[in-house]
């Protein structure tokens, strides 16, 4: 089963506890789930089909945290460069991505996997094509 | 009681640690999935989206086909909770999923954490993919349970064979 879940912190002035919530601790210390958050377009596609995959071949039960504050997000550096955006990949492009496989942000500086921290990091380092995503 | 209590005892008992732990790794590969969709299924499925599928999308969108995509290749697979089919969800992500999947595999729950992952579990205890929605992350919290101490876990009594997929 997928348990798809939006999720993480937002935006000011709206919601406040009841829909700004950070809590993947809640998950990650449950035996035998998958967690799952991508970061961006490119990966979201090749991350769910993983899932459900894992779902429904090894009957994994996964939890797919979406980051809400990503979901609209279209620009990187400078508004209208459309730097946060993807082409969809379709299901038969050889763009996977399996369980537990990182993304390399840079060569050199390890890994960036929390999706919020990736996205301004992408920003302060001036570059794009990054990927982060986090699974658990 | 007493009867009861002999007929218990007399259970066959789990005798070596590999006995115990054979049912918590969850099972590997013991279904295939099918096949993704041809040409000419997700042509027709993506009809009303052609100018979309042409230019770079958000993460919500992404979402969305990718959504559109399982649906299509998982006949079991179903997508539901709170808001997710007419209003098509808080942020769009399911937005049309209905509309090309049809009432019975898009549908709105109740506003009931604890109903939509016990659905779930049902479902997916039943050879069903259920694809699940909890609105928002802070949501989960009402009905946590049904992933720690039912999804999760169920496997884990041996030989049981109740493992939720």
């Amino acid at each position: 089963m997928i348990v798809r879940i939006a999720g993480l912190p937002y935006q000011k002035g709206f919601g406040g506890h009841f829909h700004n919530d950070n809590s993947l601790a809640v998950l990650t210390d449950i035996p035998g789930i998958i967690v799952a958050c991508p970061s961006n377009a490119a990966d979201a596609p090749a991350m769910l089909r993983e899932c459900a995959r894992a779902a429904y071949e090894d009957g994994r039960v996964v939890v797919f945290v979406e980051p809400i504050a990503l979901y609209h997000m279209a620009d990187l550096h400078e508004a209208g460069d459309g730097g946060w955006l993807s082409d969809y990949a379709p299901p038969d492009s050889a763009a996977t991505i399996s369980l537990g496989q990182p993304a390399i942000v840079r060569t050199g500086q390890g890994f960036v996997h929390h999706h919020l921290w990736q996205w301004f990091f992408s920003v302060a380092a001036g570059k794009d094509g990054f990927a982060g995503r986090i699974w658990h | 009681m007493d009867r009861v209590a002999q007929e218990a005892l007399g259970k066959p008992r789990l005798l070596s640690a590999a006995e115990v732990m054979v049912a918590i790794d969850p099972v590997k590969g013991e279904k295939k999935s099918p096949p993704a969709a041809g040409q000419a299924a997700r042509a027709a499925l993506f009809a009303k989206d052609e100018r979309n599928l042409a230019k770079p999308v958000t993460l919500a969108k992404a979402m969305n086909f990718a959504l559109a995509d399982l649906m299509l290749q998982y006949p079991g697979a179903a997508l539901f909770g709170e808001d997710v089919a007419r209003k098509g969800g808080v942020y769009g992500v399911t937005q049309g999923l209905q509309a090309k999947f049809g009432p019975a595999r898009v549908f709105d729950t109740l506003l009931d954490e604890q109903t939509i992952l016990g659905l779930a579990i049902g479902m997916a205890h039943n050879g069903f993919l259920p694809i699940a929605e909890i609105q928002f992350l802070a949501y989960l919290h009402n009905a946590e349970d049904q992933i720690r101490g039912e999804a999760a876990t169920l496997s884990f009594f041996p030989t049981a064979n109740i493992a939720t997929r």
